[in-house]
């Protein structure tokens, strides 16, 4: 199955996926609602650290942007991760979990210097769209 | 009267001269910086005319722009000219197989104002036997390459130069710009069709052939189109053909083949056959899509009214189911009915089917299903078929089938969680638990300054 199910659980509302374009800082704060609105987080980052081997022979690795880090966690079920080089730009796609305060990625690539120079409009309409979404969920 | 000189017969030697022919090819005038004249332009444009089944030249006129601009607009392909006085020059092989129509002919003929003037020819008889050969080829009439043969032969084809015979399926509306050097420029683009593809690409950058196209054909005009340049058009992700300033066009050419293009089409047309599935194009070109759309502004547009409508989305793929069974990508379908028929099967399972108790024809093509997210939700099962799924996955069916596990992964991840920049059609549907129905009319990676432009606006 192909399917990106974050949380593998099906929401109890109608409430599909979203995709969030967000700098680490942003996943950390808008992360603690994916239990109630899943999401999955796109973020641009430098490799802060070796790629090593963590449990369940998952990779793992430290993205940073600015001052604000994420350790990150790849499995790699079909598809080994790239060779990733340590100060080089990458972008990862992935959930966050507040609870670990990991990103388990489900796609890493490098990240090319036009996405790198034009993805703050996306992290704009993103912060945007989920300041008013958590407004909606705290009504319920 | 008939004191014309055949095109076959010319050489440098012959002065004062009158060729006349059907104008075949024209091109648009453009300015050069005057070498001689530092600070002022000349002015030039050239056509291809034809006096007989098998000669015809190229014509070229230079001047200052004003008399360039004025003889131009006097005449237009399809028009038969007269040509007096001109200089006859032998041709400069290499600049004219480069930027000119290949001709027969050894010579040119060069016009200028101060020798040299061009009439429409207004003498009947000569007319009567000139003005046909617009319908004549200009190749062998063999020599062409089916819609199909073209999509099959894919990138090897990138750049190559091919003769095309096929119908207009749609035109295109005009689009203007202004290029880098400040000059306007236009593009339009022609769908074409025949009995092997539905929809193929065809665009025009010439003021000349965008008015042969808007003046001359319709719906189901055949076309010989000469030496056409086709190319990998990155934009897209797909194969188009381009007129360049070599092409000739043959509206309604007067050969068996084409002939016999125009018996099958025909019945395509009255049929309605053509209309059936959402073609790449449709006779909604993606060119006319312009409304850019967040998924949760698509699903409440859809929520708002029943009417279909086409939209632009910058969104990533979250769903792609390439890895399972391959009957689950590729559906078999009755050619009569489409229908759909299991792999088994020996007839058409549909009560209703036209072609009931005959020989089942079968298409197959790409059926799959993706969702499509952004930040502000998911649009689930939108179906990516036919010829916009090849595009997309840069693959033909007969191709995928070949391919193993390992490759289609890696095909898989070129797009998936990628975001895209995907033309969509959007149908109600109340049988469905969403209410609609999205079909992809082409979906490609985006560019992300395009994606910043348009998300931006969508903030703002």
């Amino acid at each position: 199955q192909d399917r990106i199910n974050p949380q593998h659980q099906k929401p109890q509302r109608e409430k599909s996926l979203r995709v969030i374009t967000a700098v680490i800082e942003g996943m950390k704060h808008w992360g603690q609602y994916t239990n109630r609105a899943p999401m999955l987080f796109e973020i641009f980052g430098t490799l802060d650290s070796a790629v090593t081997v963590a449990d369940y022979g998952a990779k793992k690795f430290l993205m940073r942007d600015g001052k604000n880090v994420v350790q990150c966690l790849y499995f790699e079920n079909d598809q080994t991760l790239p060779k990733l080089i340590r100060g080089q730009a990458y972008r990862c796609i992935g959930n966050y979990s507040k609870q670990t305060d990991r990103m388990t990625c489900v796609s890493v690539r490098a990240a090319s210097l036009s996405e790198q120079r034009n993805s703050q409009e996306a992290v704009k309409a993103s912060d945007t769209e989920m300041r008013n979404a958590v407004l909606v969920l705290n009504e319920i | 009267m008939q004191n014309y000189v055949p095109i076959s017969d010319l050489n440098m030697n012959i002065t004062h001269s009158k060729v006349v022919g059907v104008v075949i090819g024209k091109t648009d005038s453009r300015g050069f910086p005057d070498r001689k004249n530092v600070g002022s332009e000349r002015f030039t444009f050239s056509f291809t005319i034809k006096d007989s089944p098998q000669n015809f030249l190229n014509v070229s006129a230079w001047g200052n722009e004003e008399y360039i601009q004025a003889l131009s607009s006097r005449f237009q392909i399809g028009d038969c000219v007269v040509i007096e006085n001109p200089l006859v020059v032998t041709k400069d092989y290499e600049k004219e197989e480069r930027f000119c129509p290949s001709t027969p002919s050894l010579y040119r003929l060069l016009v200028t104002e101060t020798h040299s003037a061009i009439k429409i020819c207004s003498d009947l008889e000569t007319e009567t036997r000139i003005l046909p050969l617009f319908h004549m080829i200009i190749k062998d009439p063999g020599d062409f390459y089916s819609l199909r043969d073209i999509t099959a032969n894919g990138q090897s084809l990138d750049g190559n130069i091919i003769n095309i015979l096929a119908a207009v399926q749609s035109v295109g509306e005009e689009k203007f710009f202004t290029k880098s050097d400040g000059r306007k420029g236009q593009r339009l683009e022609v769908w074409l069709f025949d009995d092997t593809v539905k929809s193929y690409p065809l665009v025009c950058w010439d003021k000349e052939i965008i008015q042969l196209f808007q003046t001359q054909t319709q719906r189901g005009t055949v076309l010989f189109i000469a030496d056409a340049r086709v190319t990998f058009d990155s934009f897209r992700s797909c194969m188009i053909a381009t007129v360049t300033s070599k092409t000739i066009i043959t509206v309604h050419p007067d050969t068996a083949e084409a002939n016999q293009l125009y018996a099958c089409i025909r019945t395509m047309l009255e049929t309605g056959d053509l209309d059936q599935e959402v073609l790449p194009g449709d006779s909604m070109q993606l060119d006319s899509i312009s409304d850019v759309l967040t998924v949760s502004q698509i699903k409440a547009r859809s929520q708002e009214h029943a009417d279909t409508f086409h939209c632009i989305t910058y969104a990533f793929i979250t769903m792609l189911e390439l890895g399972s069974s391959i009957s689950k990508i590729i559906r078999n379908r009755c050619a009569k009915c489409k229908f759909q028929i299991t792999e088994d099967g020996q007839t058409c399972s549909n009560p209703a089917c036209p072609s009931q108790g005959q020989q089942l024809q079968v298409t197959s093509g790409f059926e799959v299903l993706v969702d499509i997210s952004d930040h502000t939700g998911t649009l689930k099962t939108c179906s990516l078929t036919g010829t916009v799924a090849e595009k997309t996955l840069g693959c033909k069916t007969e191709e995928f089938m070949c391919l193993s596990e390992s490759q289609r992964t890696t095909m898989k991840w070129t797009l998936l969680l990628e975001r895209c920049k995907i033309y969509l059609k959007v149908l109600s549907s109340p049988k469905t638990r969403s209410g609609m129905k999205a079909s992809i009319l082409s979906c490609a990676l985006a560019d992300p300054v395009e994606v910043k432009q348009n998300l931006g606006v969508l903030v703002g």
